[in-house]
C-alpha cells in the first residue's frame, strides 16, 4: 500500500487497528507524509463543502408545493351504485305502498265520515 | 415513499429520496419557524441544511432506523436545533437576552466551520470540474457507495472502470489545488 492509499484509508477510517498505529508512528516521525496527510484531509474537507453546496442547491431548484394528487375513479363504480340505490327504492316503495295506500283509504274514510 | 426505502436511496447514493423529503416535511417546519419568529426564506435554509445533515448522518451511520424512529421527527428535531442556534446567533447580534428552550433532542448540530483558504480552493476547484468527475469524488468520499454501485449509477462498464475514473478525478482535482493554492 503506498503513502497516497495508506493516507485515504486513514482519513476515511477504513484502516485497522495495527495500520493505525504504523501510520500514527509514522506522522510523528515524517513530516513529508504529515503534510501530505494534511493536505489530502484539506481536499477531502473540500469536497464535503462541495456536495453540502451541492445538496443544498439541489433542494433550492425543488418546487416546493406539494403535487395534486388526481384521483382515478372508476365511473362504473357510480353506475353500479346507481342501479343498486334505484333496485332499493322501488322494493321498498312496492313493500311500503299497499300498506300506505290502506292507511291513506281509511283516513279518507274517516275523513269523509266526520264530514259527513 | 416508506422510510426504510429513504435510507435505502440514500446508501445507495439516488437522490430521490431528496424530493420526497423536501416537499412533504417543508409545510410542518415553515409553520414552526414562523411561529417562532422566522421568515419562510429561513425556514427554507434551515430545512435545507436539516436534510444536508440526516443525509450525512445516514451515510455515518450516525441514524439508524428503529421500530421507534421515524424520518420526519428526526428531521423536524434537526430543524428545531438548527433553528435555536440561529435565534441564539441573532440575539447576541441584537443583544438581546436568549432563552434557550429546553432541548428535546440529542441531535448535535456541528458547529460549522470556517474553510481555510487551502480548503476553499478545493471547492473551487470541483466547482470547475465537470459533472461526472465530481459525482464520482462525491459518491465514493462523502456518500460512501461502493464502486460497483457507481458503476451502475453512473452508466460505466464495471467497477475497475468506475476506480480508475475516481482515480484520475482526484489526481486532477489534487493537481488544481497545487496549481491554484499557494502558500
Amino acid at each position: 500500500m503506498d503513502n497516497k492509499e495508506l493516507i485515504e484509508r486513514y482519513l476515511m477510517g477504513k484502516l485497522s487497528f495495527h495500520e493505525l498505529s504504523e501510520i500514527e508512528k509514522k506522522i510523528k516521525a515524517d513530516p513529508i507524509f504529515y503534510e501530505e496527510l494534511n493536505f489530502q484531509r484539506d481536499i477531502l474537507i473540500g469536497i464535503n463543502e462541495s456536495r453540502r453546496l451541492q445538496l443544498k442547491e439541489k433542494l433550492r431548484n425543488i418546487k416546493s408545493e406539494p403535487k395534486i394528487v388526481r384521483l382515478h375513479i372508476n365511473k362504473n363504480i357510480f353506475l353500479r351504485y346507481g342501479i343498486a340505490a334505484s333496485i332499493t327504492i322501488i322494493v321498498t316503495l312496492s313493500v311500503l305502498y299497499p300498506k300506505i295506500n290502506d292507511a291513506l283509504i281509511i283516513k279518507s274514510k274517516k275523513g269523509y265520515s266526520i264530514l259527513k | 415513499m416508506e422510510d426504510k426505502e429513504i435510507i435505502r436511496l440514500i446508501k445507495e447514493g439516488d437522490e430521490q429520496a431528496l424530493n420526497y423529503m423536501y416537499i412533504y416535511n417543508l409545510p410542518s417546519i415553515k409553520n414552526y419557524i414562523r411561529t417562532n419568529s422566522g421568515s419562510d426564506m429561513e425556514a427554507e435554509d434551515v430545512f435545507q441544511e436539516a436534510i444536508y445533515v440526516f443525509w450525512r448522518n445516514v451515510i455515518q451511520d450516525k441514524f439508524v432506523l428503529t421500530e421507534n424512529s421515524k424520518i420526519s421527527t428526526y428531521l423536524t428535531q434537526i430543524c428545531h436545533n438548527l433553528w435555536n442556534k440561529e435565534l441564539r446567533k441573532k440575539a447576541r447580534f441584537t443583544n438581546e437576552e436568549y432563552i434557550d428552550p429546553i432541548d428535546d433532542t440529542e441531535i448535535i448540530i456541528e458547529e460549522e466551520k470556517v474553510l481555510t483558504k487551502r480548503q476553499q480552493v478545493v471547492v473551487d476547484c470541483i466547482l470547475k470540474m465537470g459533472e461526472s468527475c465530481k459525482n464520482i469524488l462525491h459518491l465514493f468520499y462523502i456518500d460512501r457507495v461502493s464502486l460497483a454501485k457507481i458503476a451502475e449509477n453512473m452508466g460505466l462498464k464495471n467497477e475497475d472502470v468506475a476506480k480508475t475514473k475516481r482515480y484520475k478525478c482526484f489526481l486532477r482535482l489534487e493537481e488544481c489545488v497545487r496549481q491554484n493554492y499557494k502558500y
